[in-house]
């Protein structure tokens, strides 16, 4: 899996490549950590690319959920595929996470 | 020297307890079908090659042990197959040290013989194996009759005779030897293969690939007899009773103790004894079987994420709700980063065999193998206390179904005559009422663990399927057909997640009666996702198994997915 970073003024957007699973999760989970350790309080996630999240990814995702729920913080995911979509409906994430259609539509929100 | 329980090396020579002067080198492989064990024997001016097995780099090891600077002088050589399948042999084809050599021969039973001279692809298991064959020369006819010749100028002398075990077991017996060396005995012992024999040397029987020959993705092979193959263990655990024999070399993994060996082979006669009319295992079979693994285990990993984030989700909510105990034993029900490996190495062999690099009976034994693991793991009493037993159920089903396929047998089903108008109509009902009703909760508020239980149930249900509506014609609800209800109950579930997975909502079931049968359509205002061609044809195939037909009519207006079930009655 590859990761593409983009800090934009008020935020990051991250797009990360590829299925993510346990052995694809840490890496994603420590630039998440390092955005928010510099101080990046507003990340969307774009998952254009990502095929599929296992168990092992969304554990990220809740983890990086919890540090991002202060005041003015925003942690939102866009462009997710299907089958992510069904995931992340059917497993009841889609109440604990902003999901958009779209990155416009998601940064509109920061 | 091992004696009794000390290990026995991989690649060094070892006197053979009994027999004097006689030496033995092992090759010793984890079990795979790529290639077989192979064990040296030197004893006197006789060198036996025990299955040369089909690597490279096993060859050149097997070569380089055999080399005139080695251990041994130069000599007769003379390769004696346990059995003619490729794995086993593939070497004498394509490493030049065994096609090329004058001073060797090769010795296999007669059935074998004739399979290998003829390049049979079907008994030898290369087509199964998606490869090509040569004819191999076979010098050795073994069990052949009193026509059969030892090869001229190789000093070895074969008798044919009987051998009586002490519970009154009379077994075929073939003698080998050379003026100079030990006696090496031989047994027919069919059912893996026709041509499968036993050899003893001394204390030590090796047993070609008895041990494997119940198993799944083994038994049903081309030439495979289950009556002969539970004779032939009879014969030989009569054998290892006779007290005489210390240890088992099998064709593929670690030796086996005497003790061991009978243990292993009891179980496998018992499993023997249950695959009663398995299919034959050709490569036909195997290119379905692999079709089949591809779409379950896509649907297997689907169902496990969705378990596995369902639990995540209970865990997390539970956590937020400073019950870190509880949220802690819930994320425990699964081992989430296992599946995830167990998920990883599918896909990564899947991609593989996609490529070309492995064949459609690998792919099949590959899930075979992570159904295996992923049962072990799987704890379905304690998660459906926590999640929809529908979910669990279903994953449990579709597990069980890839053993009892790559066993050998077909995919089963129950088909019974049902009215599907009320099947459905029980499904949706089941859908809508699942999981903890509030008074059920408010009921158990003073009893701290009956509450926490309906806690973690009210949060585990998914409020995904609470507005499909079931609606059912007057005429379709005496209407019956012969179905499998389960597995069509599952397709349905299966057609209602993807709608309610992609946000659809008002998602409608209608079940009616028209021209010869009966008609059960899904739709939704917001659309109809059409899966990829995978998931497609599993449902499908899935269906037509239940006894229906399966359609995604997206032509329709509203887009619909539409099941067909033909009518007795009608």
């Amino acid at each position: 899996m590859e990761i593409a970073t983009e800090k934009k003024e008020k935020g990051a957007v991250v797009r990360p490549s590829g299925r993510i699973d346990t052995a694809a999760a840490p890496a994603l989970e420590q630039e998440l950590s390092k955005l928010i350790g510099e101080g990046t309080r507003k990340i969307t996630l774009d998952f254009k690319n990502v095929p599929y999240i296992s168990s092992g990814g969304l554990r990220v995702l809740l983890a990086t959920a919890k540090k991002l729920r202060g005041d003015g913080d925003s942690f939102s995911l866009c462009s997710l595929n299907p089958e992510v979509t069904k995931i992340l409906t059917l497993a009841g994430f889609n109440t604990i996470f902003s999901i958009y259609p779209s990155e416009r539509e998601a940064l509109a929100t920061w | 020297m091992p004696r009794g329980d000390e290990p026995i090396a991989h690649g060094c020579w070892h006197e053979i307890p009994g027999v004097e002067g006689a030496r033995f080198w092992p090759f010793l492989r984890k079990v795979d079908n790529v290639s077989s064990n192979t064990y040296l024997v030197r004893s006197g001016s006789l060198t036996l090659v025990i299955d040369p097995g089909a690597l490279p780099d096993q060859a050149r090891e097997i070569a380089a042990a055999l080399s005139p600077t080695a251990e041994i002088a130069p000599r007769s050589i003379l390769v004696i197959l346990t059995h003619a399948h490729v794995d086993h042999f593939r070497s004498l084809i394509d490493y030049p040290y065994f096609r090329n050599n004058p001073s060797l021969c090769v010795a296999v039973h007669e059935t074998g013989a004739r399979a290998v001279a003829t390049a049979d692809t079907n008994l030898t298991q290369a087509a199964l194996l998606g490869q090509t064959l040569q004819m191999v020369e076979v010098a050795l006819p073994l069990f052949a009759g009193p026509t059969a010749r030892v090869p001229c100028g190789t000093g070895i002398r074969l008798v044919t005779g009987e051998r009586s075990l002490r519970d009154g077991t009379v077994i075929p017996e073939q003698v080998l030897n050379t003026e100079d060396s030990c006696d090496v005995f031989l047994y027919p012992a069919p059912g893996h293969s026709p041509d499968s024999i036993c050899i003893r040397i001394g204390s030590y029987l090796f047993i070609g690939d008895l041990l494997f020959a119940a198993g799944m993705g083994v038994a049903g092979m081309s030439g495979w007899n289950r009556d002969d193959l539970v004779r032939s263990i009879g014969h030989i655990l009569a054998l290892l009773q006779e007290g005489s024999i210390t240890h088992c070399f099998p064709g593929h993994g670690k030796v086996l103790t005497c003790e061991e060996a009978v243990r292993v082979l009891e179980s496998v006669k018992r499993d023997a004894a249950t695959l009663d009319g398995i299919e034959e295992l050709n490569s036909s079979r195997a290119t379905e079987t692999a079709l089949y693994a591809e779409g379950l285990m896509d649907e297997v990993e689907e169902l496990f994420t969705i378990i596995a984030a369902r639990l995540l989700y209970v865990s997390h909510v539970l956590d937020e709700l400073d019950e870190a105990g509880e949220a802690d034993a819930i994320k425990k029900l699964i081992d989430t980063d296992r599946l995830d490996e167990l998920m990883t190495d599918f896909h990564r062999f899947s991609a593989e065999h996609r490529a070309g690099g492995k064949a459609d009976i690998q792919l099949a034994l590959k899930a075979g193998q992570i159904v295996g693991k992923l049962d072990r793991m799987f704890a379905q009493q304690d998660l459906a206390l926590v999640l929809d037993p529908e979910y669990v159920r279903r994953a449990g089903r579709l597990l069980c179904d890839y053993t009892t396929v790559l066993r050998g047998f077909r995919q089963p089903r129950m088909l019974r005559k049902t009215a599907p108008a009320t099947m459905v109509a029980g499904l949706i009902g089941s859908l809508n009422q699942s999981g903890e009703r509030n008074e059920d909760l408010i009921g158990s508020a003073d009893n701290p663990a009956a509450f926490t239980r309906a806690l973690i149930r009210k949060i585990a249900r998914s409020p995904a399927f609470d507005d499909v509506t079931c609606a059912c014609t007057e005429d379709s609800c005496t209407c019956t057909a012969e179905i499998d209800a389960a597995i069509l109950g599952d397709v349905i579930l299966a057609v209602l997640e993807d709608l309610a997975g992609a946000g659809c909502r008002e998602i409608s079931v209608r079940v009616a009666t028209g021209g010869r049968g009966i008609s059960i359509t899904i739709a939704s205002p917001f659309g109809m996702p059409v899966p990829y061609d995978l998931r497609k044809r599993f449902l499908q195939d899935e269906c037509a198994r239940a006894g229906g037909t399966l359609a995604w009519l997206t032509d329709a207006e509203p887009a619909s997915v539409r099941i067909d079930l033909p009518s007795p009655d009608l």
